[in-house]
């Protein structure tokens, strides 16, 4: 007999309620070891594992134990009694309780690992609509982070290079980047977020326990009520949360939900670089708001097609990976366009009782007006699963510093040449790390740390990534890639891993026709 | 005066394979498996979480109990006893099954006769 499967079945048997362990476990085992060649091991392992479910059926509603030998439990499930009587009211009640209970096991055991996604995403949407806000060089205004993502991604653009104030150095503009807290600032209702998975833990194992409390006892009709109504609740729960972890990885996306308004006028042209002196600022869409103490009704927009499509629909930084289904020149870099918008009047008055979020989601709407109609874009959506990464402690633990009291959270390079980039963070959590305009190739990141709480911190790192160290050094590049600098600065890991990622398809897209 | 068993009948198929093992003589749960397999031709073979889930409720209805231990025994496992009660429920449930195969016994011989 393998010493394993002794292991493997006295593992079982202390898995019963003590007492029947007590009583029956010894000679258990002692029948297993008899038993193992004739009946084998898988055959033997099964049978404990049902008297494992049944004995702690048992224990938890004691009334099947009292209950005749001929009362065929609704947990056993072990033999066909055709002369069985109609199952009770009471039996029904307890059925349904016990089928939620455990539906609802199932769906949050399936549905942990990716409510941190769409946890995360749902929060990633928050953000970009609440908070996030770009300071010019020579002066505060809001502006969206869309308005971040595209100045980023004009800056990460080759073609851009040239034109960028950071000359060899392949550009991308963390500089004032600041991510303001949410509510607290905006004052804008939170959506709503799904609590901490401890405290829906917590909830359930409270549920399971009142369920066993209750059903301890021979009820009255009352109860049965009671029981019924929470069986029917509690088979409802467990779709809800389904339904409730799937949104926010729609969320991501801007889905019109009916009729979107449009621009009152609109201009598209090819968009030909113009010679730029160092130190000009990138063309970039300016949402309607305050520039430069101005109240604009106008918005402005250069990119190629799939950043239009990307800004109007409302991808993260660096998703563009998340179209799909497109022509080639909707990517290339050559085919730019311009785009020189007015809002009406009328519309642009309303929009200013709205709040930021409001305000930026009819701008996207009226994008995707544009787009049907200059673009002839028909899309449509589809959740595919896509490589991600998830960020996870590193071995040897986080190198990570709590944030000090009263610091506003802010992630922002605070330096950057050709030898690497300084990134200072402070009062930020990991989940906002995880959305932080960081490049990640386009991949979405999770934080499944699990480590809650504000950290401050500064990483040095490079965008390039060299083949060793040695050739680092050659390079004089100091700063190791983003990665490597997360793992050796921040005891932190990002894991390449598969989520479901909600994608546009592009069912149909041309040049737009002249204006 | 003749006890009325039908709120125990009809048996399971386990309870039933158990009670009619111990009809031969106290057996211990090995021994239990052993006679049931023989019982059925090898077809049904018990392993010892089902027997011990039944012998545990046929314990608390009394329908079978601890035989003494034999002081010989190097290894002393429990043997487990047919009660009285355990035998007039073996019983009933015999007539009760016997009255089953009567009835379907005269309901094939008819269901072929129509076919013939």
């Amino acid at each position: 007999m393998s010493n394993l499967q002794s292991q493997l079945y006295g593992a079982m048997i202390r898995l019963h309620p003590a007492d029947f362990r007590n009583e029956f476990g010894r000679e258990m085992t002692l029948d297993f070891e008899d038993a193992l060649t004739s009946n084998g091991f898988a055959r033997l392992y099964l049978d404990a594992l049902l008297s494992l479910a049944r004995q702690w059926a048992a224990y938890a509603f004691p009334q099947t134990t009292e209950t005749p030998i001929t009362q065929q439990s609704l947990l056993s499930g072990h033999y066909v009694m055709v002369s069985q009587g109609c199952l009770t009211f009471f039996d029904l009640a307890r059925a349904s309780i016990l089928s939620a209970i455990f539906l609802l096991a199932i769906g949050f055991a399936l549905t942990t690992s990716s409510s941190r996604i769409t946890i995360s995403l749902q929060a990633s949407h928050e953000a970009q609509h609440k908070g996030i806000t770009v300071a010019e060089a020579n002066g505060q205004f809001p502006l969206s982070l869309q308005q971040t993502n595209v100045a980023n991604h004009l800056a990460s653009a080759p073609s851009w290079q040239t034109h960028s104030t950071r000359r060899g150095v392949p550009g991308r503009n963390l500089n004032g980047v600041e991510t303001l807290r949410h509510d607290k600032r905006t004052g804008d209702t939170p959506s709503p977020e799904l609590p901490n998975p401890l405290w829906r833990l917590a909830a359930l194992i409270a549920f399971v326990s009142l369920a066993t409390w209750l059903l301890h006892r021979n009820p009255h009709t009352g109860k049965k009520i009671i029981f019924t109504t929470l069986g029917f609740l509690t088979i409802a729960m467990p779709s809800a949360f389904g339904i409730m972890r799937m949104v926010p990885v729609h969320a991501q996306i801007l889905h019109a939900s009916g009729p979107v308004p449009s621009f009152e006028v609109a201009t598209i042209r090819p968009w030909e670089p113009p010679p730029m002196p160092i130190g000009q600022p990138l063309p970039m869409k300016v949402s309607p708001g305050r520039l430069r103490g101005q109240v604009s009704d106008r918005v402005h927009f250069v990119g190629e097609a799939a950043i239009l499509i990307a800004s109007a629909y409302n991808l993260q930084l660096g998703h563009e990976n998340h179209i799909v289904g497109a022509p080639a020149w909707v990517q290339q870099q050559s085919n730019r366009y311009e785009i020189q918008a007015k809002i009406e009047d009328s519309l642009y008055a309303a929009m200013q009782k709205m709040t930021p979020m409001q305000q930026r989601e009819q701008v996207e709407f009226m994008e995707q007006s544009l787009l049907a109609n200059r673009f002839k874009l028909k899309v449509h959506f589809e959740t595919r699963e896509m490589p991600i990464y998830a960020l996870v402690v590193a071995k040897g633990g986080p190198k990570l510093s709590p944030a000090k009291e009263g610091e506003s959270t802010r992630l922002f390079d605070t330096a950057e040449s050709e030898h690497g980039i300084e990134t200072t963070a402070t009062a930020i959590t990991l989940d906002d790390f995880a959305r932080s305009p960081l490049v990640f190739g386009g991949r979405t990141v999770v934080d499944q740390t699990g480590l809650k709480g504000a950290y401050d911190f500064t990483l040095k790192w490079g965008r390039e990534q060299p083949a060793d160290s040695d050739t680092r050094q050659q390079n004089g590049a100091d700063a190791p890639y983003l990665f490597t600098a997360i793992q050796e600065q921040l005891g932190l890991k990002l894991v390449p891993t598969k989520g479901p990622v909600e994608v546009i398809v592009i069912d149909h897209i041309e040049k737009p026709s002249a204006n | 005066m003749k006890s009325d068993y039908s709120n125990l009948l009809p048996l399971s198929p386990a309870t039933l394979h158990v009670l009619l093992a111990l009809t031969g003589g106290d057996l211990h749960g090995y021994g239990i498996m052993l006679e049931v397999a023989r019982q059925s031709g090898g077809q049904y073979k018990m392993g010892p979480g089902t027997l011990y889930d039944n012998v545990k409720k046929l314990l608390k209805l009394g329908l079978i109990e601890e035989a003494s231990a034999e002081s010989s025994e190097s290894e002393p496992r429990r043997k487990y006893h047919l009660t009285q009660i355990g035998s007039s429920v073996l019983a009933s449930e015999t007539e009760r099954l016997t009255g089953v195969l009567r009835e379907a016994r005269r309901g094939l011989r008819l269901h072929e006769e129509r076919h013939s």
